[in-house]
């Protein structure tokens, strides 16, 4: 995964929005 | 002889801007000389499992390349929020880094009572890899594939339980979550054991700690190599039902572009490197 910084950041960020809808989607809760 | 001095307004501001001046060389010297002491590289893993291991080859790398001991600590607990609270609450110089990934980004909305976030507080410096992860059932299970495994769970509603390698951690999570999906989307409940499995007792296919090697089903996500071949994704069977356990490196908010720059070329220069990729897991596993 070779990334610039700015480019590492638009990854994390698209994958924390990604799982975040995942999460609430699906109603996980941490146990 | 009592002599006042009378400082022109001009002048004093001369001098307070020669103050001001003054008091930002030793910020500016520090980012220029950097690194002239041990960098800490905090993971919120235990050691001895995938994360550790590329952080140690990695750690290895830049402590070559930037002429200062990167040390590899492991601040394992909360899924992967103590390492990263850590890495928030340190200053922002460039002498603590975050073993950061997929965790950092589910737990986001898993723990809403975060004391930070991890968006905002941590700069992105650099990827790492992508780790391949797996669907394993013991030997026992009947099912080959992921097909036969959705089509047992099916057929013996709320009878198959799933564990994972920690309960909120990356890789655990993304496998709970799959395998939940896998199940649940075709109307049976899987079960989940209050079984862990952790990095110091992973049962890897093949490995030393298990006296019955578990069989893969199925790869999830990443670049599994000639381990995994023959093996159907995922995604085969359940549309949609793709993951990758990212993972890269942070530091706190605030610190120098410089710095961040520094540390992004000497990481990808370690990617790049054909001895180093060897070792790493997104490339195909040696055998």
């Amino acid at each position: 995964m070779i990334f610039a910084p700015a480019e590492f950041g638009a990854y994390m960020a698209a994958e924390t929005e990604k799982w975040t809808k995942v999460i609430k989607v699906a109603g996980i809760k941490a146990e | 002889l009592e002599v006042v001095v009378k400082l022109p307004r001009r002048d004093f501001l001369h001098l307070a801007g020669a103050t001001a001046v003054a008091s930002a060389v030793p910020r500016v010297a520090s980012a220029l000389d950097y690194p002239n002491r041990p960098i800490h590289w905090i993971i919120g893993f235990p050691p001895g499992g995938g994360a550790d291991i590329v952080s140690r080859i990695m750690g290895r790398w830049l402590s070559e390349r930037l002429g200062q001991q990167v040390i590899i600590e492991n601040k394992p607990g909360a899924g992967t929020n103590i390492a990263t609270e850590a890495v928030v609450n340190a200053p922002p110089d460039g002498y603590t880094m975050l073993w950061a990934g997929i965790s950092n980004a589910i737990n986001a909305m898993l723990y809403p009572g975060l004391s930070f976030d991890f968006l905002r507080d941590i700069a992105p410096v650099a990827g790492i890899v992508l780790f391949p992860l797996v669907i394993e059932a013991h030997p026992s299970v009947p099912a080959k594939s992921i097909t036969e495994l959705v089509a047992l769970a099916k057929a013996n509603p709320g009878k198959i339980t799933l564990a994972s390698r920690g309960r909120r951690i990356a890789q655990g999570e993304s496998r709970r979550q799959h395998g939940a999906r896998a199940v649940s989307r075709r109307s049976a409940d899987g079960q989940r054991p209050p079984r862990r499995t952790s990095p110091g007792r992973d049962r890897r296919r093949g490995g030393l700690a298990s006296p019955h090697p578990l069989r893969c089903i199925a790869r999830v996500g990443g670049d599994h190599g000639r381990a995994a071949r023959g093996l159907a994704r995922c995604r085969d069977c359940c549309r949609d039902n793709e993951a990758a356990a990212w993972t890269g490196v942070g530091v706190p908010r605030g610190t120098p572009d410089a710095i961040v720059k520094l540390l992004n070329h000497e990481i990808n220069a370690g990617l790049m490197d054909p001895a180093l990729k060897a070792r790493l897991p997104n490339s195909p596993l040696r055998q």
